[in-house]
């Protein structure tokens, strides 16, 4: 027996208060919230908390969606204030200086993305510092300019240029590392069997 | 290869999903729960509100209903005295109607005429109509007057109250000073003459000099009472003069209860006094006769015969008051508010988990008002199973709006026919699931609110009655009746309910007076 809510008598139900709708309202959007809410936290135990604080702002400013719009859009953007809210509050932000170059080595996305899983990809952006992780996560994630960044983060815009570069270089960094040791745990296992 | 790195990102976890730990679930069941009983609270208190104001609103317009019937009542039984008197007396009768409340009497005389007595429709009629009777028959020289009483008179001479005709007459022979108002008084009694005889009525005035009743009276004028028992001299009138003024009945003494009235009056049948407004306390326990089921898609068979063979009702009741009023001896409309709670248990053995249309896999309990989420703790996967065991409450306010017909009425029981439409409101729904996993561990999850049930649901009412007369305003009655759904309970799921009750309504009615 399948239930047939629409996105928009899921929003009336939890409106009105009905808890069922409230949990649904959970079960569909809380693994996709919690990947956006990882990308900002240190690691999932924080992004669980910033995640259900985040949905009890959702619940209590139900009443302004219009209806208009994606209501995932709007959920993901309660999400990301919310963040950046807990990752001001917790950390003091110093942006990180003397970045050193990477090698500009080519390696393909394709390759990176074979050797690569999506949670190690996660893991390298929580491990950012704080300010290139928020810097980062707006400019790519979210798509906002440096200068909309500037003005949410409270930055000058050169500086978000900056530290947008410097998060690149670290991610860039960590990748080449990642590929080339994967490259040479798959070397070791096809010598292994022979191959 | 900046654009690389985004798009590397971008790609690798845009998509991605991941999954809560069981810690985030139990907190976020907790979270809905605390969130589902403030807002039923909320409910709760809206309905309470709101049915103190209907309960207020229903007092208070029985309150008026029961002041006005009881003004028209005593009217009434003046008119049916009259009736009374003139039955008895053909030929001419006076009666007094004394008031120990207002210290005022009525002098109605009615001369003796052909015309028809009055009638029931006549008794019944509101105060301004019986007003309307009485000055029909001036032509037929029925009229009223009246004068205060133990208001002594302060002078010498005394004027003289008479019956004069359809008046009261009071006579002056001007030995008053002519700046000083009359005070007058009138006691009163009731002469029965035999059949056939001209009835005389003493009206005299009861200042310390006795009493003097005059029989001829000329050059009458008409007064207003200016104050009830109070007359204004004619101060142009000649010393030697008679003035004589007629007293008009004003409409505050018309509206007073008689006493005296009581030694003309024969008691009126219960059902020609009786107000035409009454109102009942009633209680029923109910019985569910079945449901109609309406599938809305493929798995619709399914859930009918999960439904049917699952669904055990349980102790069923509603309770409530109504308030009727009869247009006609044997018609009668009546709204009223009822409190429904209908209970079940749903013994439904082993559920699977499902995956519903959003993705989301959970164990669901299927009820005739819709689908319930069983809050498990855990993070099940398709096929994976419960044991499970419920018990569900869902309560109603009903508003029934009822047409009934008496096709046996007798003076002290009836037998009727009662039908109308009925409008439920959802003011609360409970489902309690006791489960069991397959490790052994089990538990009981208690949810408020059903999943697609409506909020109102409309349904007709048939049923058939007996109605018995304890008292003078008191009657018992006996209704079984059947509620029929017109509209369904629930909505967006596989099948649509609509349920049909079979309720044995006991009730006690009050009769306004």
């Amino acid at each position: 027996m399948f239930l047939k809510e629409t996105e928009e008598q899921l929003i009336k139900g939890c409106l009105a208060g009905i808890p069922a709708f409230q949990q649904m309202l959970y079960k569909r959007y809380a693994p996709k919230m919690l990947t956006v809410c990882m990308r900002y936290a240190n690691n999932q135990e924080e992004a669980e908390d910033i995640l259900q604080e985040g949905f009890i702002i959702v619940f209590e400013k139900m009443s302004q969606f219009k209806m208009q719009g994606s209501f995932e859009g709007w959920i993901r953007k309660v999400m990301v204030n919310k963040s950046l809210e807990h990752l001001r509050k917790a950390t003091k932000i110093y942006p990180v200086l003397n970045i050193d170059k990477v090698e500009d080595k080519f390696i393909s996305q394709d390759d990176i993305l074979n050797t690569i899983a999506s949670k190690e990809l996660l893991k390298m952006i929580q491990e950012l510092p704080p300010m290139y992780k928020m810097v980062f996560n707006l400019y790519v994630f979210e798509g906002m300019s440096h200068k909309e960044i500037a003005a949410q983060v409270g930055i000058a815009e050169g500086t978000s240029r900056s530290n947008l570069s410097d998060a690149r270089t670290l991610l860039k960094k960590k990748i080449h590392h990642n590929v080339t040791i994967e490259t040479k745990n798959i070397y070791l296992k096809q010598s292994a069997y022979g191959e | 290869m900046e654009n690389d790195i985004d798009e590397i990102f971008k790609n690798g976890i845009e998509s991605m999903d991941t999954e809560p730990s069981e810690e985030f679930w139990r907190k976020a069941a907790e979270d809905v729960l605390s969130r589902g009983n403030k807002a039923n609270e909320r409910k709760v208190a809206y309905w309470r509100f709101f049915a103190f104001i209907l309960a207020t609103a229903l007092f208070v317009l029985g309150y008026f209903a029961y002041k006005m019937q009881v003004g028209l009542t005593k009217v009434e039984q003046q008119v049916a005295a009259i009736k009374d008197v003139r039955t008895q007396n053909p030929a001419k009768e006076n009666i007094i109607v004394n008031n120990s409340d207002k210290d005022t009497k009525i002098v109605t005389t009615v001369k003796s005429t052909n015309r028809t007595e009055i009638n029931k429709k006549q008794h019944t009629k509101p105060l301004g109509n019986i007003y309307a009777s009485t000055s029909s028959y001036k032509n037929n020289s029925r009229q009223t007057a009246a004068a205060t009483k133990d208001l002594a008179l302060t002078n010498q001479s005394d004027p003289i109250v008479q019956s004069h005709g359809n008046n009261a007459i009071i006579k002056d022979e001007q030995k008053n000073p002519a700046s000083e108002p009359i005070q007058v008084s009138a006691t009163s009694s009731v002469n029965k003459s035999e059949p056939g005889q001209t009835n005389k009525t003493s009206i005299a005035s009861t200042s310390e000099r006795g009493q003097t009743n005059v029989t001829s009276v000329a050059n009458t004028k008409e007064v207003p009472v200016n104050a009830p028992g109070t007359i204004q001299k004619d101060t142009n009138a000649h010393p030697k003069q008679v003035s004589e003024y007629v007293l008009k009945a004003n409409q505050a003494s018309s509206k007073i209860m008689p006493d005296t009235l009581k030694t003309a009056q024969k008691e009126l049948p219960l059902r020609d006094s009786s107000s035409k407004f009454s109102i009942s306390a009633f209680f029923s326990p109910d019985f569910m006769a079945g449901y109609k089921f309406k599938p809305t898609d493929s798995w619709g068979s399914a859930a009918e015969n999960i439904i049917k063979s699952g669904e055990k009702q349980s102790f069923s009741y509603s309770a409530g008051t109504k308030a009727a009023y009869a247009v006609s001896s044997n018609f009668s409309i009546s709204a009223g508010l009822s409190y429904e709670v209908f209970s079940f248990n749903s013994n439904t053995g082993t559920v699977y988990a499902q995956k519903q249309s959003d993705g989301v896999v959970g164990y669901y309990l299927t009820t005739s008002s819709g689908i319930v989420e069983c809050p498990y703790y855990g993070v099940p996967n398709i096929g994976d199973s419960l044991k499970m065991s419920a018990s569900s409450t869902r309560r109603y306010i009903e508003i029934p709006v009822q047409v009934k017909y008496n096709f046996v009425n007798k003076e002290n029981y009836q037998f009727y026919l009662n039908a109308g439409l009925e409008v439920s409101i959802g003011v609360g729904e409970t489902t309690s699931m006791n489960w069991q996993n397959f490790s052994g561990e089990s538990g009981v999850a208690v949810v408020n609110g059903t999943e697609n049930s409506r909020s109102t649901y409309f349904s007709y009412y048939m049923g058939i009655g007996a109605n018995y007369k304890i008292g003078k305003c008191l009657s018992l009655y006996l209704e079984p009746g059947l509620h029929t759904a017109i509209t369904s309970i629930d909505d967006n799921v596989s099948v649509i309910t609509y349920p049909r009750l079979i309720s044995i309504t006991t009730g006690l009615t009050y009769h306004l007076r």
